[in-house]
C-alpha cells in the first residue's frame, strides 16, 4: 500500500493499478520520458542543491536502464534508481567545504540544525541569520527540540530505566508518568525558546508544565486531564528547572537505586558545563545495597575520605547529595526505600497486580558543602547557589548548541567566540532564543 | 584466498573496481568446488578447530557464584559450574581478564569481541570483531562467511559483530529465519528473481562508489576518513553480493528437522536461546558457516520465563539486586538455566560425529559477558568460558583480579589454534598463558 504523499514524492501524478494482492503497478505511457522527469524531480529535492545535476541524473538513468535490462518492471526500476540516490554519499553526508560555507552548505546546516530536515526554497534563496525566527516558529522546529534534548539530556534513554517492580511498585508500568515526563521537558524547553526566557531557567524556574499525573507526582495543587499546561509554582516549591524534572531524574538513576556520584557528575557536566575526568581504573566500585543497612552516602564517605579521590569528587558529589531528595522517577522522598528488615512498612498492590511490601528506611541527608565553602541544606539552597553564576549556565547551553549544530566540538581558539555570543546576549539576560540567534551568526557556525 | 585489497587513495594506474571484482568472480569457482567435495578430507592437515561460536550474555552472571575459588586443574566447581559438571574436562574457565579501556556500562557489549575502548563515549567508532577476522580468512569456503545471531537483540543498535570499517552487522533474532537461510531455497522463479536483485544491487553499489570519488577529492583529511568508512562499507556490500550470486545457484543442504516456530514474546528468552543454540549447531553441522556470534541481549529483555522458577521483575532490574535476597534467588535461577542450556549445547555438539572427531572437537565455543558485575556496572573481571576446539581443558586459569590480563590474549590464542597466523588482535599483549592445543 502506498500512501498518497509518499507516492507523489516518487511518482508524481502518474496513475497506478492495484492487483488482488495489494501490489501496485504504476502506469506510464512513455516510460523513458517519465523515468527521466521523475528522476530529475527527485534529485532536485533530495540533493538540497536546488538544481538537478545532469551528471547525476545520467548515472541514475543507467541504473534504471540496467534494471529494465534485467527484466525489472518500470515501477521497481524507478524505485531502484531512487534508492541509489538515497544511498549515495551526496545525499547521506552534509557537503561542507572547509572555510566559509557557501550558500547551499549554509542553508543545509541551518535546516538540519533547526528542522532536522532539508532546507526549503526560501532558505536556499537566502540563508542567513534573518531566517532563524521563521524557522523557530515553523512547526518543523519541534524536531530540533526533540533531538537536541534526546542527546543533551539523554532523554532517548528514558524507557531503559523502568522502575523496579518491588521497590517502586507505584511507578512500575506507569506509562502515563513516563510519557508525561518526556513531554514536560520538551514543552519546558520549547517555552524557553518561544518566550526567550533567560538560560538561568534551566536551573530554576517559577513555573513547570504539568498535567494531572505530574501534579500528583510533584505534589502540586491537583489538576485535571492529560494535557500538559504551564502552571505557576507555589512559593517555596522545590520544583522548577531541569534538575528537578522527572525525566532528568529518571535517566540519571537506574530504576532501582540512585547514585549521587552519577547524578552529581551528570548535572555538573551537562547543565553547568564542568569538565569531569573519568574515574581512575582500579578503584573498587560501590556495591549498591537496598537492604537498608547503609546509605549510599555512608558508602561514599569511605571513598571520599581519601584525599586523591576527594579532590575530584568535591566538584560533583554535592550536586548529587542535593538530588538524593528525589527517587528514581523524580518523586520527592524523605527516606530511602528498602526491602530489608529496617523501617516502617508500606504495603499494597502494584499496577502489575502483585502485592508489594517495602520499607521506609534511613532518612535522606541532602546537605553538603561546595568547593568554594558555601553550604546548603537541600535542593532549594543548592539551586540558589548555582544561580549566582548565570553566565556559566548560558555558556554551557551555547556550547551544546554549537556542537549539535556543527557536529564539531568547541576548540580552544573558539572560546573567545563563545564569550562574544554571551556578551551580545547579556542585555536579554541570556535569553535562549537570543542565544540561538547568536550561535547562527557566529563564525563557528558560518565556517567549517 | 584473500580478496584483492582495493585501495581508494590515488586514482592513476589502478584497475577499475568492476574489473577486479569480475576477476574475483572467476576465481570464486575454485573455493566453491573445494567446499563441494567431502568437507572432512583433511588427512594432510594437523588436527585443529576450524570454527568458532562467540556468545555474550550482556547482563553477566553473579560473580561469586560463577568463579571458582581455586585455580588450576583440580579446582572445586563453583555453584554455577556444577551445572556443567559432566563437561568439566571439555572446558576452561577464565578469571582476572578484561578489555583495557572498555567501560561505558551497558554499551560495553559492542566491544566484547572487538575490545575497542570507551564504547560509551560520543563519537565512538568500533573496530573489527573476532568473528569477522575469522570470516575474512575462511568465510569464502562456506555459503555464509559468518552468521550474526541474537536473542531479543535491539535491532540495529546492538551486536557482537562489527566490520573492518566499524559498521554494525545486525543480529538475526528469529530462529526460523536462520533456518530459512540455511535450508530453504525458493522456486526457480524466485531464485531467478533473487539473482536479478543481486545483479542490480551490484550495479547500484558500483554506481554510488564511483560517484563518491569526485566528492572525496574536495574533502579535508578528517572528512576523507569518514567518507572512506562509507566507501569501504559499500565495497563490502558489493563483494557480498558477488559471493551470494555464486552460491545462489548451488543447492542448500537437506534440513535434518522441521522449521522451528519462533516464540512470540520477548519473555520466552530462554526458549529463544535454546533454539538459537540449535540453529548455530545446525549451521556448523552443515558447514553453512564457520564463524557465528550470538548476542543474548538480556538488558533488552523484560520479565523472562524460567522453567521451575518464579521470576517477578525485569531482567535489568534484577541485575541491580542491591543485595536483595529475593532478587538474588531469581538471578540464581536464571544464571543456572544459562549454564544448563550451555551444557546442552556442548552435549549436542559432542554427539555429532565428523570424520576427524566430534563437532565439538572442531569448534571453539566462547561464552562470557561484558559485565564483570552488573550490579555495580563494572567491566573488569569478566566471566569467560571456553569449550571444545581440541584445547587442553579442565582448568581454571586465574589471572590477577586487581591487574587484569587482556582478554584479547585469549582471542589471539583462539585464532592461532585455528591455524590463523595472527600475532595480535586489538589490545592483546601476547597469547594466553596456559591455553594450548591438545597434542
Amino acid at each position: 500500500m502506498m500512501s498518497g504523499a509518499g507516492y507523489q514524492v516518487i511518482f508524481d501524478d502518474l496513475p497506478f493499478t492495484v492487483d488482488d494482492n495489494g501490489v501496485a503497478t504504476v502506469v506510464s505511457v512513455s516510460e523513458e520520458f517519465d523515468a527521466k522527469r521523475l528522476l530529475e524531480r527527485f534529485v532536485f529535492r533530495m540533493y538540497r542543491r536546488g538544481q538537478a545535476d545532469a551528471e547525476e541524473v545520467k548515472a541514475l538513468m543507467s541504473i534504471y536502464h540496467r534494471a529494465r535490462e534485467l527484466d525489472v518492471s518500470f515501477t521497481d526500476a524507478v524505485i531502484a534508481a531512487m534508492a541509489t540516490a538515497l544511498c549515495s554519499a551526496d545525499f547521506l553526508f552534509l557537503d561542507s567545504n572547509k572555510g566559509l560555507l557557501d550558500k547551499n552548505a549554509l542553508a543545509s546546516r541551518l535546516a538540519f540544525f533547526l528542522w532536522n530536515g532539508p532546507p526549503d526554497e526560501a532558505l536556499r534563496a537566502d540563508p542567513d541569520g534573518g531566517q532563524v525566527d521563521r524557522m523557530l516558529n515553523d512547526k518543523r522546529s519541534h524536531r530540533f527540540v526533540d533531538a537536541f534534548l534526546d542527546y543533551w539530556l539523554d532523554l532517548r534513554d528514558l524507557n531503559a530505566n523502568a522502575p523496579d517492580a518491588e521497590l517502586y511498585p507505584d511507578y512500575y508500568l506507569d506509562d502515563w508518568l513516563t510519557e508525561s515526563s518526556l513531554l514536560e521537558t520538551r514543552m519546558f524547553f520549547r517555552e524557553l525558546i518561544d518566550k526567550n526566557l533567560p538560560a538561568r531557567n534551566l536551573v530554576d524556574a517559577d513555573f513547570v508544565f504539568a498535567n494531572e499525573r505530574l501534579a500528583q507526582h510533584y505534589e502540586l495543587p491537583a489538576m485535571e486531564g492529560a494535557q500538559l499546561r504551564r502552571v505557576k509554582l507555589p512559593k517555596g516549591s522545590v520544583r522548577g528547572g531541569l534538575l528537578t524534572q522527572a525525566s532528568v531524574l529518571r535517566v540519571t538513576a537506574n530504576g532501582t537505586t540512585t547514585s549521587p556520584v552519577v547524578r552529581g557528575a551528570w548535572v555538573m557536566e551537562r547543565i553547568m558545563g564542568l569538565e569531569i575526568p573519568p574515574p581512575p581504573s582500579g578503584v573498587e566500585a560501590i556495591t549498591p545495597d537496598t537492604r537498608g543497612a547503609t546509605t549510599i552516602r555512608e558508602q561514599l564517605d569511605l571513598h571520599r575520605a581519601a584525599k586523591s579521590c576527594a579532590a575530584c569528587h568535591i566538584k560533583f558529589d554535592p550536586a548529587g547529595f542535593a538530588l538524593e531528595s528525589f527517587d528514581v522517577t523524580g518523586g520527592w522522598r524523605d527516606n530511602y526505600r528498602a526491602v530489608g528488615d529496617i523501617g516502617e512498612t508500606v504495603g499494597g498492590f502494584g499496577k502489575n497486580g502483585h502485592a508489594f511490601l517495602y520499607r521506609l528506611a534511613q532518612e535522606i541527608d541532602p546537605s553538603a558543602t561546595l568547593p568554594d565553602g558555601n553550604q546548603f541544606r537541600g535542593i532549594q539552597e543548592f539551586k540558589a547557589l548555582l544561580l549566582k553564576d548565570e553566565r556559566t549556565i548560558a555558556r554551557n547551553l551555547v556550547k551544546r548548541l554549537v556542537t549539535y549544530a556543527t557536529g564539531a566540538t568547541i576548540s580552544f581558539a573558539d572560546r573567545a567566540k563563545v564569550e562574544h555570543i554571551l556578551d551580545q546576549a547579556l542585555e536579554d539576560e541570556y535569553g535562549v532564543r537570543t542565544l540561538i540567534h547568536g550561535v547562527v551568526t557566529s563564525e563557528m557556525f558560518l565556517k567549517k | 584466498m584473500q580478496f584483492p585489497y582495493i585501495s581508494m587513495s590515488g586514482a592513476t594506474g589502478m584497475l577499475s573496481r568492476r574489473m577486479v571484482l569480475k576477476g574475483a568472480g572467476a576465481m570464486l569457482a575454485l573455493p566453491v568446488l573445494e567446499a563441494m567435495s567431502p568437507a572432512f578430507s583433511r588427512a594432510d592437515e594437523a588436527a585443529r578447530p576450524r570454527r568458532m561460536l562467540g556468545v555474550c550474555n550482556n547482563l553477566g552472571l553473579l560473580p561469586d557464584r560463577f568463579f571458582p575459588t581455586e585455580s588450576g586443574r583440580d579446582f572445586e566447581l563453583s555453584p554455577y559450574l556444577s551445572e556443567l559438571e559432566e563437561h568439566r574436562d571439555k572446558l576452561t574457565v577464565l578469571s582476572g581478564v578484561s578489555h583495557p579501556g572498555v567501560d561505558g556500562s551497558h554499551s560495553s557489549d559492542v566491544s566484547f569481541l572487538t575490545a575497542a575502548p570507551h564504547p560509551g563515549s560520543g563519537g565512538f567508532r568500533n573496530s573489527v570483531s573476532l568473528d569477522q577476522v575469522i570470516a575474512g580468512k575462511v568465510g569464502h569456503l562456506t555459503r555464509f562467511p559468518s552468521l550474526t545471531l541474537g536473542v531479543n537483540a535491539k535491532e540495529g543498535r546492538r551486536s557482537l559483530s562489527w566490520t573492518d570499517s566499524g559498521a554494525l552487522i545486525p543480529c538475526e533474532n528469529s530462529a526460523s529465519a536462520v533456518y530459512g537461510k540455511l535450508f530453504l531455497q525458493g522456486t526457480k522463479a524466485e531464485m531467478e528473481r533473487q539473482m536479478r536483485r543481486l545483479h542490480l544491487g551490484e550495479s547500484i553499489m558500483d554506481s554510488i562508489g564511483n560517484q563518491s570519488k569526485s566528492l572525496r577529492r574536495k574533502l579535508g583529511a578528517g572528512d576523507r576518513d569518514r567518507l572512506d568508512q562509507y566507501l569501504t562499507a559499500v565495497r563490502e556490500v558489493e563483494q557480498r553480493m558477488v559471493q551470494a550470486r555464486a552460491w545462489e545457484k548451488l543447492p542448500k543442504p537437506k534440513a535434518p528437522l522441521s522449521m522451528p516456530q519462533d516464540p512470540r514474546e520477548h519473555s520466552a528468552y530462554m526458549e529463544k536461546t535454546r533454539l538459537m543454540y540449535r540453529m548455530a549447531q545446525l549451521a556448523f553441522q552443515t558447514d553453512s558457516t564457520r564463524s557465528i556470534t550470538l548476542l543474548l541481549d538480556s538488558n533488552n529483555s523484560p520479565t523472562i520465563e524460567v522453567k521451575g522458577a518464579e521470576i517477578r521483575d525485569g531482567y535489568h532490574n534484577l541485575s541491580h539486586h542491591g543485595k536483595n535476597d529475593k532478587k538474588l534467588s531469581q538471578l540464581d535461577a536464571i544464571d543456572r538455566e544459562h549454564m544448563r542450556l550451555l551444557s546442552e549445547l556442548i552435549t549436542g555438539m559432542d554427539g555429532v560425529v565428523e570424520e576427524d572427531g566430534s563437532l565439538l572437537d572442531n569448534t571453539l565455543v566462547l561464552y562470557g559477558s561484558n559485565f564483570g558485575d552488573a550490579n555495580k556496572h563494572t567491566t573488569n573481571n569478566m566471566p569467560v568460558l571456553v569449550a571444545g576446539g581440541r584445547l587442553m581443558h579442565g582448568q581454571h586459569l586465574a589471572f590477577d583480579r586487581r591487574n587484569n590480563t587482556p582478554l584479547c590474549n585469549l582471542y589471539v590464542s583462539l585464532l592461532q589454534s585455528m591455524g590463523i597466523e595472527e600475532g595480535r588482535f586489538a589490545s592483546s599483549s601476547g597469547t594466553l598463558t596456559g591455553l594450548e592445543l591438545a597434542t
